[in-house]
């Protein structure tokens, strides 16, 4: 199927790494001008390298002046993947571990950068008469876990944000939509994983084997395995595709099944 | 982009008309082995035809998804030609005729529009899932709508089976673990079928709109039915869904409702 992306220029926020390079290279693949955006020029420019990608935007998005910067390099935007996200080093933390000022500083990277770039590019969408916005959330936005509430409560902002915002784009050929990643195999979870086989003595077993269990035994996911970095990708590219032009204030779980509740 | 569908053997339940038939060829134009099916004999023949002349393979499986005679009919005629298939689109439903309000609508139809939507899903997905999960690759989907979970005051009947076409689905993908099966719906907002058409240029007649259809359908999504989206979904909308959920590529996806309703949906 020819999802008609070739040409569309799109911005990958946070794609120097993980999921965001593979929604990138994905999105090159179908021929769009990508421009990959990072905190770290070098990790940045190697990723923009190997898929071929047509610039390189370098800024903290949690600062307007540097979300400015970016929008800058950007341009003028027909595809948005606000990607880029985290935790304030909280992910592991218990509900009342985490610190206001972690909370704020979770809100910022998640929440506040997504509006920020919004704010910036959405004009150009408008006057063009199309755009696609796309915000990564998360199956915790929805399926919320006991510890760092903030990483959940900011996703769960996001989802929230995208309704809003389709809601008053009206008739102008912008749509926004959500994804909501489960579990997905980037290093920090494959670390995660190793570390979780070793404490729970599953002995010396292939990531692939701990993966089976972890989704069996750990968080339930009836497809048993964790996700790939393709797998929100693809969900991308179909969402940013023409053809989908009637999906808007959607959210679109690709989590193997592991959020539990009917949406 | 590649859908890796080339070779798939799909059955798409009521697809003589409307999203059925635009998915069947969407399908079909993918390098999907369609099974077309209705009731209606030469209107499926004329799917079948139309995906012939494009190039692609169809057959036909004739039959009533409501009763487990009619059912079992269409299974062993599917079965008869393809063996088993890999792709499920559970779209068959009565159609919206005769659905009225609360207290009007006798419950005899209830039990009638049950047959003919969740039971006849859950005819098919016993029939034809245990062999996907056996060669361990399968995709179910089935068709609802917004209804299913912002329901108006009237159409009761309707919108209970289309919110048990959720449920049961959601239930179906947590019973497949890891067998390479998914299971998701698909919830369309209002989509631009004959019988849209049709009930929209009564109202137009009644409201004294325009009868110029950009008109109705621009008064349409502004008044009765606001869509951010600015028009009614086209079968097309829903068709690119099924196949996007159908590819390979979207293995990971299961036990989800893709709403493609133009942001018809208020909630989160």
């Amino acid at each position: 199927m020819d999802l008609r992306l070739a040409g569309k220029r799109a911005l990958v926020t946070g794609s120097s790494s993980g999921i965001g390079a593979g929604i990138a290279r994905m999105l090159a693949a179908e021929r769009c001008a990508v421009v990959v955006h990072g905190r770290d020029r070098a990790r940045a420019e190697k990723v923009a390298d190997e898929i071929g990608a047509v610039a390189v935007a370098i800024g903290d998005l949690s600062s307007d002046a540097d979300a400015d910067a970016v929008a800058q390099v950007a341009g003028e935007i027909d595809i948005l993947v606000n990607n880029a996200g985290g935790a304030a080093g909280t992910s592991a933390m218990a509900w009342t571990e985490v610190s206001e000022a972690a909370w704020i500083e979770t809100y910022q990277q998640n929440a506040i950068a997504a509006a920020r770039m919004i704010r910036r590019l959405l004009p150009a969408m408008k006057a063009k008469g199309w755009g696609r916005i796309i915000n990564i959330a998360s199956a915790a936005g929805t399926q919320p876990i006991p510890f760092g509430p903030d990483y959940g409560a900011a996703k769960g902002a996001v989802l929230n944000m995208t309704s809003s915002l389709a809601k008053s784009l009206g008739d102008c050929g912008v749509t926004v939509n959500s994804v909501s990643p489960g579990a997905i195999l980037t290093p920090a979870v494959e670390e995660w994983l190793g570390n979780l086989s070793k404490a729970l003595g599953w002995g010396d077993i292939s990531i692939g084997e701990a993966e089976k269990r972890m989704t069996r035994e750990i968080v339930p996911v009836p497809i048993g395995r964790i996700g790939r970095v393709e797998d929100i990708a693809h969900a991308v590219c179909m969402i940013a595709s023409p053809g989908a032009g009637f999906m808007t204030g959607a959210n679109v779980r690709v989590d193997g099944g592991q959020v539990q509740s009917v949406n | 982009m590649d859908l890796k569908l080339k070779g798939k053997r799909a059955l798409v339940t009521g697809s003589t008309s409307g999203i059925g038939a635009a998915t069947a060829k969407l399908l079909a134009e993918e390098g999907v082995i369609v099974a077309v099916h209705g009731r209606d004999r030469a209107r499926g023949d004329t799917v079948v035809r139309e995906i012939e002349a494009a190039g692609g393979q169809a057959i036909l499986a004739l039959g009533d998804l409501s009763n487990d005679a009619g059912a079992t009919a269409v299974g062993d005629a599917v079965e008869a030609q393809f063996g088993g298939i890999d792709i499920l689109f559970n779209n068959a439903a009565l159609t919206g005729e005769g659905h009225t309000g609360w207290f009007e609508e006798p419950l005899e139809h209830w039990v009638e529009a049950f047959q003919s939507k969740p039971f006849a899903a859950a005819r098919m997905i016993r029939r034809f899932v245990p062999g996907m999960a056996e060669r361990h690759w399968g995709r179910v989907i089935a068709n609802a709508s917004a209804s299913a979970i912002q329901p108006i005051g009237g159409i009761p009947a309707q919108q209970a089976c289309y919110a048990a076409m959720v449920n049961m689905t959601a239930s179906l993908a947590r019973s497949l673990h890891n067998v390479g099966v998914t299971a998701n719906t698909i919830s369309p907002g209002l989509i631009l079928t004959p019988a849209v058409d049709i009930w929209a240029r009564d109202m137009a007649r009644q409201q004294g709109w325009s009868k110029d259809w950009d008109a109705i359908e621009g008064k349409l999504v502004t008044t009765m039915f606001p869509l951010p989206c600015g028009r009614i979904g086209r079968v097309l909308d829903i068709a690119a869904a099924v196949a996007f959920l159908s590819s390979d590529l979207a293995g990971f996806i299961t036990g989800t409702n893709l709403r493609i309703d133009g942001g018809q949906v208020q909630c989160v």
